[in-house]
């Protein structure tokens, strides 16, 4: 593989290009750890935080607010769920169900639960349901 | 598409559950032959019984009452579709015992199905929670 860099013109915002025949899992993995340290705007009462992707645990949406919830702390962000879908669809953050996406990477494991729903404890041990239908797309993201 | 494939993947439950009950059943009662009709009463009664599950069974937005309501009420419709169907095709007879153990045997037909769905869960469970292992490690990242 070919490796090139440049160096943006002044000014310019940093920039990564990737040109391959097919994104396979080592490019993935290269991809979320570029993406890794990108940051997030939160909201805490008064308080504006820079969020680290690798923080957060899970992104919810409660009451048409966007909240994300890192070990200690839940910050409200001012995003739409569908937009964080969006942008962070090559990291390991995943949609697990209409109203939540979930940072895989914090995922302790997985188990099946009442109504043919999955529920997935977090590292910091907290639960949260995975919707029967988002179950083949987490298959597919972690490499099954 | 998916509602075709839930379909078919409980018809196939559910089907082979008539089908090991139904077996369990003419083994107890001593029969030795059968008729190849009784192929197309199970399949029937699997076909029917799959429709009234897709319609009947718990949906993933249903809170855990709403839920136990479902099943409760599907059991209920279940064992209300096979005893005229046991009847007309002479597995049972229209008397308490005969109703008693249609009810028993929807019941053991309904354990199994549902058994069957939760080990499949687990077994994909597993799976992903050995990818995760694979993939992330125990600790924290």
């Amino acid at each position: 593989m070919k490796i090139t860099i440049e160096t943006p013109k002044p000014g310019k915002e940093d920039e990564v290009i990737i040109r391959c025949a097919e994104v396979d899992d080592k490019l993935m993995r290269l991809i979320y750890a570029l993406r890794e340290d990108e940051r997030l705007t939160g909201y805490l009462e008064d308080k504006i935080v820079k969020l680290s992707l690798k923080d957060i645990y899970y992104f919810e949406a409660v009451d048409n607010k966007i909240f994300a919830y890192a070990s200690e702390e839940t910050y409200e962000i001012r995003r739409k769920l569908y937009e964080l879908e969006q942008d962070f669809v090559h990291t390991d953050f995943l949609r697990i169900s209409k109203s939540a996406i979930v940072n895989t990477s914090k995922i302790a494991y997985v188990k099946p639960i009442f109504n043919g729903r999955f529920e997935a404890k977090l590292k910091n041990g907290e639960k949260i349901i995975i919707s029967r239908q988002y179950v083949a797309e987490l298959k597919k993201k972690i490499g099954i | 598409m998916r509602t075709f494939s839930n379909f078919v993947k409980w018809f196939l439950y559910i089907t082979t559950g008539i089908l090991v009950i139904c077996g369990i059943n003419y083994k107890m009662a001593g029969a030795t032959i059968v008729t190849v009709d009784i192929f197309w009463m199970i399949l029937f009664c699997g076909f029917v019984t799959t429709l009234a599950t897709m319609l009947l069974l718990p949906k993933e937005e249903d809170g855990r009452t709403k839920s136990c309501i479902k099943f409760a009420l599907h059991y209920v419709v279940l064992c209300t579709i096979m005893i005229p169907l046991g009847v007309w095709f002479g597995w049972i007879e229209l008397h308490l015992t005969g109703i008693v153990t249609m009810m028993i045997d929807v019941g053991g037909v309904y354990l199994l199905s549902l058994g069957a769905h939760y080990f499949i869960d687990c077994k994909q469970a597993d799976e992903i929670n050995r990818m995760l292992k694979e993939r992330y490690g125990d600790s924290e990242r």
